[in-house]
């Protein structure tokens, strides 16, 4: 039984340590709701997915408009 | 509430400081709490980074004396005074959304100099000089890496439901804001919109999704990783909404904007008197504050504002303050705030103990009134007596610019062709008479070619 205690209060006192740092925000007086804050970090993560997508796709035409237009020169010089 | 320390009713939410009154001037105490963030504001750069932009309020720091609160206290600011306090409600689309553009700028400066906003609610936006400016100078607060934006949701509510419910559906749903003070609920917003909605996925995003993530993840105890969002992801979400904001429009088409301010009532001869009338008027009573009433479009508060005179442009018509505000950035005025208010309904006071937000009169009162082409709308199309409006504008006014229309002009002919003739005591004879009771008449002019006469009025000192 007595071990049984001080696992449990092991327990309390990690997670307490571990979830000191997400009580930082004593004097935030906003309450964000916490669904908002988990969907924001979703939102976050899909447009910055979304954005790297869109810069490569931008960068891959970009560098086939160059890669096309670049030929006839070629052979031009040829 | 304590009210001893003259704090404003509307100044309490905030534990890092409050705003209050002393001798007539605006000051803001800094609680000791605050003290890291205020240095970081100042030092980081950022604070002049803001102010050299016009985007954030300058302000002085005043003396620790000045509080009567001393146990928190860091110290004391005193803010640039803000000509007129106006609220969301009041703004046209175009002011909502130059605020709303306004408040994520910020946002992405702040975090480039190492801070966030710790709220975006838009009453945070007043309009100085013709233009949206932020004025809680303690809304910055150090970012903490990886720490999501804690205001995303109060944005969406104060900026993006309104915005684009007025865009989609009607431009006045804006005034919804009046009953919302914490904005707009995102699943009313989202209940709302036209199916259209759901070919917008930024819309679907920070609508819908949003909306249903507050109960979908209502009872989860996630903390710690979960809850972590790199600054990429948060300037994905500010691009994000920065870009759906941007390309809202008001579905109007180009006849309805030419429509306004054509007045078949007036020949250009007797237009042009009306003007200079006015404009005599104006100079004899060499007003600081002018609120124009029924102002359409402006037309005459230009007159005021061109002599440097702050003007405030009330219409009842959100797409009239629309073209009014449009029309002041496109010229650079900077001496008109449009604002869309009622008459019949003019905003009343607001939020907790009807103390947060001020009602119009007590914004008042104003040093001159015009009221140009607007008691036969007031006392014919709203059944109001005239000794009822007349005892409206001896609260909000020292000067009044009065315009009496009578009953056989054409205006008023065509207002009754619809309806019965109640108003036997509607007359020129008894509105002066009743408006005698609260002003005395100094001066009245007919307008040339036109049944109308134009009267200069000065409230009765007691």
């Amino acid at each position: 039984m007595k071990r049984n205690k001080k696992v449990f209060l092991s327990i309390i006192f990690f997670l307490t340590i571990f979830l000191l740092p997400t009580q930082k925000p004593a004097y935030a007086y906003l309450d964000p709701g916490t669904g908002s804050l988990i969907f924001q970090v979703l939102a976050g993560v899909l447009l910055t997915i979304i954005y790297i997508i869109k810069r490569s796709y931008k960068n891959i035409k970009k560098f086939l408009t160059r890669l096309l237009s670049r030929k006839p020169k070629e052979k031009s010089d040829e | 509430m304590n009210n001893s320390d003259n704090r404003l009713p509307s100044s309490y939410r905030d534990p890092t400081g409050f705003v209050f009154l002393k001798k007539g001037a605006i000051y803001r105490q800094i609680n000791k709490v605050y003290k890291i963030n205020y240095e970081l504001l100042i030092n980081s750069g950022l604070y002049k980074r803001l102010v050299d932009s016009r985007l954030l309020i300058t302000h002085k720091e005043a003396s620790r004396k000045l509080s009567s609160v001393n146990t928190n206290l860091y110290k004391i600011i005193k803010p640039e005074p803000i000509a007129f306090i106006s609220y969301p409600y009041e703004w046209s689309f175009s002011q909502l959304k130059d605020a709303a553009l306004l408040t994520l700028k910020i946002q992405k400066i702040a975090l480039d100099y190492g801070m966030c906003l710790k709220d975006a609610n838009a009453y945070n936006i007043q309009f100085q000089n013709g233009k949206p400016i932020f004025i809680d100078t303690l809304s910055f607060e150090k970012y903490i890496e990886d720490q999501p934006w804690i205001a995303y949701k109060q944005y969406c509510q104060h900026f993006l439901a309104p915005l684009a419910l007025m865009a989609f559906n009607d431009v006045r749903l804006g005034k919804l804001l009046q009953s919302y003070l914490d904005g707009i609920p995102l699943d009313l917003a989202w209940s709302l919109l036209p199916p259209k909605k759901f070919l917008n996925f930024s819309l679907f995003l920070h609508i819908y999704l949003h909306a249903k993530s507050q109960s979908f993840f209502a009872s989860s105890k996630t903390s710690g990783k979960s809850r972590r969002l790199s600054k990429k992801g948060i300037l994905a979400i500010i691009d994000s909404l920065e870009n759906i904001i941007k390309n809202l429009k008001l579905n109007i088409d180009k006849t309805q904007w030419s429509n306004y301010y054509i007045d078949i009532h007036y020949s250009t001869e007797s237009l042009n008197h009306k003007k200079q009338i006015v404009e005599n008027f104006i100079i004899k009573t060499s007003p600081k504050c002018v609120w124009d009433l029924g102002a359409n479009t402006g037309l005459f508060s230009r007159i005021a504002s061109k002599k440097g005179i702050q003007v405030i442009s009330f219409d009842v018509d959100a797409l009239a303050v629309e073209k009014n505000y449009l029309e002041c950035i496109n010229k650079k005025e900077t001496k008109i705030l449009p604002l869309i208010i009622d008459l019949t309904n003019p905003s009343p006071p607001q939020g907790f103990a009807l103390e947060e937000r001020l009602s119009l009169i007590e914004r008042g009162p104003a040093d001159l009134v015009l009221a140009l082409a607007l008691v036969h709308h007031l006392a014919i199309s709203y059944n109001i007596p005239l000794s009822l409006i007349s005892n409206f504008f001896r609260k909000i006014c020292k000067w009044l610019i009065i315009e009496f229309v009578p009953k056989d002009d054409e205006k008023v002919k065509q207002m009754l062709l619809s309806r019965e003739d109640v108003f036997d005591t509607y007359n020129q004879q008894n509105f002066e008479k009743l408006f005698s009771k609260n002003f005395k008449i100094i001066e009245k002019i007919n307008i040339k070619n036109s049944k109308r006469t134009i009267y200069l009025m000065k409230k009765h000192e007691n």
